[in-house]
């Protein structure tokens, strides 16, 4: 018992570090505390992500150190972060996109990566996907279909901002905001962040189809 | 060879279904929601948008 409240005040902590570490990642000019990295490496580090990159390892850290004293709970809690964490997130990333589509299939455009005529119908379809598969991993039980589907547009997102940066485009990457182009550092920080958010997503499809309720109450529903 | 066997195991379990029930859905919503849009920010489903000049290869 004793082993388990304290698995719960380490996992508390992680669950803060984390979620912090998430939006520092996401939302870095936000966050610019530390100018020192910036100065030093101004082409690809225009941000401080640096914080957030250190805050998630924490996290990760103290989920060790948790798993350690109760693992049951403490894979409740990371697969509970995780689908709520991801699927926040993606449904986050959508809204700006289901709302303006234009301007998606604009910025989608300065990528050179799709072939011309379909672009459009890609930014008709990425946002409502990302929407749908955003929603479905928070209230269904299809985890492992779920988690399938947010692999390949993470690999999608990869490979394309990877062929922007190879290719010295100066875009952004338009994942939560449709600002045009100019910011390579952007781009730099999106493809960590799709880096570091392939390791949850490819945790969550070896876990086993249940909805989030049933994970914390296995024996009310049957 | 874990790592071969949980990715297999996986694969057999997947509900096929649901992956075509995502791809009808997110059909669907792309139409209604392009349908909703105002002539400004509406798109045709087939063609693309032009390139914009300062984003092709500008160094930061």
């Amino acid at each position: 018992m004793k082993k388990s409240i304290l698995a719960g005040i380490l996992l508390t902590f992680a669950t803060i570090f984390f979620c912090l570490g998430i939006f520092e990642i996401s939302f870095p000019h936000i966050f610019a505390w530390s100018e020192l990295l910036i100065d030093s490496f101004p082409k690809i580090y225009r941000y401080s992500i640096h914080i957030g990159v250190t805050e998630a390892l924490l996290a990760t850290l103290l989920m060790v150190f948790a798993c350690f004293l109760d693992k049951i709970l403490s894979m409740k809690v990371l697969e509970t972060l995780s689908r709520l964490g991801l699927g926040g997130m993606f449904i986050f990333a959508s809204l700006f996109k289901i709302q303006d589509p234009h301007n998606f299939a604009v910025l989608m455009a300065q990528y050179q990566f799709l072939p011309h005529d379909l672009i459009n119908p890609m930014a008709l379809m990425m946002p409502s996907a990302e929407f749908l598969v955003g929603i479905a991993i928070i209230i269904t039980p299809f985890t492992k279909e779920n988690s399938i589907l947010l692999l390949f547009m993470f690999f999608s997102f990869i490979i394309a901002l990877s062929h922007a940066l190879f290719h010295d485009l100066a875009i952004t990457c338009g994942c939560f905001a449709l600002e045009g182009a100019q910011d390579k550092a952007e781009a730099w920080t999106s493809l960590i962040r799709d880096l570091v958010l392939l390791i949850p997503t490819l945790w969550l499809i070896t876990r086993k189809n249940q909805s989030l309720i049933q994970i914390w109450f296995p024996h009310k529903i049957k | 060879m874990k790592w071969k066997q949980t990715w297999k195991h996986t694969i057999s379990v997947l509900n096929w279904k649901y992956f075509i029930a995502i791809a009808i859905l997110t059909f669907a919503f792309a139409i209604v929601n392009n349908l909703r849009q105002s002539p400004e920010t509406k798109v045709d489903w087939i063609g693309g948008q032009p390139l914009l000049e300062e984003t092709a290869g500008e160094p930061l």
